[in-house]
């Protein structure tokens, strides 16, 4: 998660990469926060992803300062 | 190997995608949606090379060229203007911009990869020989151009804040008869191992030790207060004695020493940077006429420096 924050903050590409392998290791935990994490995602809005991102992290239990 | 990287301009999130699967396999691909992202993400990501639209919304791809050229950490990244536009004039002006390719959309993939390579390969050598002509071949340290660089853009930075800047002057002492008597091939060793230590003195990222010339060295050290670089000297000169390298034709001492001069000034838009190398160029010299395997150093006012 960490890894995906960085490369989202870098406007990085392969954070799409990074995300399919977080999804999967989350074995369907936080689907609610998965969904609008791929599309903005998908539609290259790196703002959002990074909203999105945040909000799973909080849902997971996941603290800002554990994911840096 | 570290995979270069690569920023995809484009206001068309599916342009960027069509270029980034053309791409993303061989290398790191950032992107950006507009001019102004794309010199925040290109002073932010440093690419090795970027592929411009010309036509977006608010600063155009003309004027992201204009800018990335004009900024001097940016201006040798290569640029691709990648542009639906057919037009000899706008192929033109993207050249005289400055860029160093052009490829209409769509892209074809065969092309755009080769052409990314050519130039990708092509940056890599620019930055080798960039590189070398900075850098001194027997010791690996920089060279005198890059002394002149360094301390023109410390004085610069450090002219923001009155801040202090001290420079030291190393010479071997009695190094023309260290290589009569043990060759030169043996003088070249001696060289080598005194820049290896010099260089293990610089503690601070931002201190640089640098091959002046011959048998000389010189140390740029922003941010030290004149005693703090007296007292750096000084380690240097215990650094390189405790090396034991036999010298028995010195006058001073039966091993390899070296004699410094030491100057600090505060930095001032006003006063060029050449006057601190001057300045320790004289203390070198004061340090010689005390008796060499010594330092010797001043505080110059900036009234001081500028008159030297």
């Amino acid at each position: 998660m960490a890894e995906l924050e960085d490369l989202l903050a870098r406007r990085s590409l392969r954070a799409r990469r990074v995300f399919e392998a977080l999804e999967a290791a989350l074995q369907g935990q936080g689907a609610a926060e998965i969904a609008p994490l791929r599309a903005a995602l998908g539609a290259l809005d790196y703002a959002a992803a990074a909203t999105a991102l945040t909000a799973l992290a909080e849902t997971l239990g996941l603290a800002k300062e554990k994911t840096a | 190997m570290r995979r270069p990287n690569i920023l995809i301009v484009d206001d068309e999130v599916s342009n960027i995608e069509i270029i980034s699967a053309i791409l993303e396999d061989d290398h790191e691909v950032c992107f950006a949606t507009s001019g102004e992202e794309a010199l925040q993400v290109a002073r932010a990501e440093l690419p090795d090379l970027i592929l411009l639209d010309v036509l977006m919304p608010g600063i155009d791809g003309y004027e992201v060229c204009r800018q990335l050229k004009a900024d001097a950490v940016l201006a040798d990244v290569p640029v691709i203007f990648t542009t639906a536009l057919g037009d000899q004039e706008a192929e033109v002006k993207g050249l005289e911009l400055g860029a160093i390719d052009y490829v209409t959309k769509p892209v074809a993939p065969v092309i755009l990869r080769a052409r990314v390579r050519n130039h990708l390969d092509m940056k890599r050598m620019r930055d080798e020989l960039a590189e070398l002509a900075v850098t001194d071949a027997l010791t690996g340290l920089g060279n005198r151009r890059c002394l002149e660089t360094r301390l023109a853009q410390e004085a610069a930075r450090l002219a923001a804040r009155g801040e202090m800047l001290s420079v030291i002057i190393l010479d071997v002492d009695f190094f023309k008869r260290f290589n009569d008597l043990y060759g030169h091939a043996e003088g070249d060793r001696c060289l080598t191992m005194v820049a290896a230590a010099l260089n293990r003195a610089m503690h601070r990222s931002n201190h640089l030790a640098v091959r002046y010339g011959g048998e000389e060295f010189a140390c740029i050290l922003p941010g030290l207060a004149h005693e703090e670089a007296m007292e750096m000297a000084r380690s240097i000169l215990t650094r390189i004695q405790a090396l034991g390298i036999p010298h028995s034709a010195s006058d001073i001492a039966p091993h390899v020493t070296v004699t410094a001069g030491v100057a600090t000034a505060a930095c001032r838009a006003e006063v060029e940077p050449q006057r601190w190398i001057v300045a320790a160029d004289r203390q070198l010299y004061a340090a010689k006429a005390a008796g060499r395997n010594t330092v010797s150093g001043r505080f110059y006012d900036a009234v001081a420096l500028a008159e030297l």
